[in-house]
């Protein structure tokens, strides 16, 4: 099982605003109800590929769960609109990754980056497509981000949280009175995407 | 709904004209001889429902039909555009008018019942037109300037900017069709599994 965690977001958002921030603080209170995980945060300016790769990698020997708050493309994670990713697939992978979960609400990085993570026997929950966010249905999206990471707290496996999202876009497509932001949240619903080791419990 | 017809040789008596007033309403059948009327009053109209019948040569000083539906499509891909005209297409020109999404194709030989039923089939189109369908739910929100929409990049989206979208087909505005297409169909099936 997993016991160790590692939790990346920012806030001041050049779009989004606080929503990385808040949303992480939602992944954070659902990380809390077990105890027996430790947590380290990367927050703001420390969320940049050196300091990551050189500093934060080193203190987790252990396989982990990394929440990962942010925008993303195929390859990596940015952080507002830096030119450069914070966290991508050439980084030096350390051994906190392999066997461990990466779970990300970024857009798009359930493609070559999940696909390099599997490689390290690592396993991912996240969207393969870009995800239009309505700012003003912000309550809706963040537990929807975050709906997949409480069943994989409370056992799930990654199919299976997978499945139990899904329920929850569903609803929150139904109550939606913006038929816009239902229809992007369908679309959202269906790039999420989980690769890996899916089928048994990892926390 | 309002027929269009950019066509320096016909008369307000000519048969095709008088066909379309008893089929959509004489009120509802625009005639423009001189094309570049024909096209101000199509830029002029762009929240109607509009279906155009044109020609292909006009006079000296006159845009020909190609650069009118051109020039259409700078504002709207969606409008359905007849071609009817004495004039063969050949070359870049019928490249042009392919690229520039030509509806039909009628020699000018042809009778007018068959542009008739060219008229009614664009019709038939244009209701079964998801952006057809999206343009005249948006058009009928009271307020236009609400807005609807905000991307992830902040970029926000108001009735009759996500009418524009549509209407030019962008990317966005494709995106935003397909997405509702789904939706649509996404809830049709779901509920259906509880009824």
């Amino acid at each position: 099982m997993i016991k160790n965690s590692i939790i990346f977001y920012y806030k001041d958002d050049y779009s989004l605003n606080d929503y990385f921030y808040n949303s992480a603080n939602f992944g954070v209170s659902l990380l809390n109800q077990k105890a027996d995980i430790k947590q380290s945060h990367v927050v703001g300016n420390d969320c940049n590929f050196a300091y990551i790769e050189e500093v934060e990698f080193k203190k987790h020997t252990e396989k982990s769960l990394l929440l990962i708050y942010s925008h993303g493309d195929d390859s990596g994670f940015y952080k507002s609109n830096d030119d450069s990713p914070f966290l991508n697939s050439k980084i030096d992978f350390p051994m906190c990754i392999e066997n461990g979960l990466i779970y990300t609400n970024a857009c798009l990085t359930g493609n070559l980056f999940a696909q390099t993570i599997i490689d390290k026997k690592a396993s991912f929950y996240g969207y393969s497509k870009s995800v239009i966010k309505n700012p003003m249905y912000e309550k809706a999206y963040i537990e929807c981000d975050n709906w997949g990471l409480h069943y994989i707290i409370k056992g799930y496996t990654l199919i299976d949280s997978k499945k139990e999202a899904k329920k929850k876009f569903n609803v929150e497509i139904d109550k939606c009175n913006n038929i816009f932001t239902a229809s992007h949240l369908r679309e959202a619903r269906d790039s999420l995407v989980v690769y890996g080791n899916t089928s048994e419990r990892l926390i | 709904m309002e027929i269009i017809v950019i066509d320096d040789n016909l008369e307000e008596t000519s048969p095709l004209i008088i066909a379309l007033g008893i089929s959509y309403g004489k009120e509802y059948v625009k005639l423009f001889k001189k094309s570049s009327d024909g096209l101000a009053y199509i830029t002029s109209n762009l929240t109607k429902k509009i279906i155009v019948i044109l020609d292909i040569g006009f006079g000296v000083g006159e845009k020909n039909g190609r650069e009118i539906l051109a020039g259409i499509r700078v504002h709207n891909k969606l409008i359905p555009v007849i071609i009817w005209s004495a004039t063969d297409i050949v070359g870049d020109d019928f490249l042009e008018f392919i690229n520039n999404h030509a509806l039909f194709y009628e020699k000018k030989t042809a009778p007018y019942k068959k542009i008739i039923a060219r008229v009614k089939d664009a019709e038939h189109r244009l209701s079964l037109d998801v952006s057809t369908a999206m343009e005249e739910w948006l058009d009928e929100q009271e307020d236009k300037e609400q807005i609807l929409m905000i991307e992830e990049n902040g970029k926000s989206y108001s009735a009759q900017k996500l009418i524009e979208e549509i209407r030019l087909e962008t990317e966005f505005g494709q995106r935003v069709e397909s997405n509702i297409l789904k939706l649509t169909i996404d809830l049709l099936f779901r509920k259906k599994e509880q009824v």
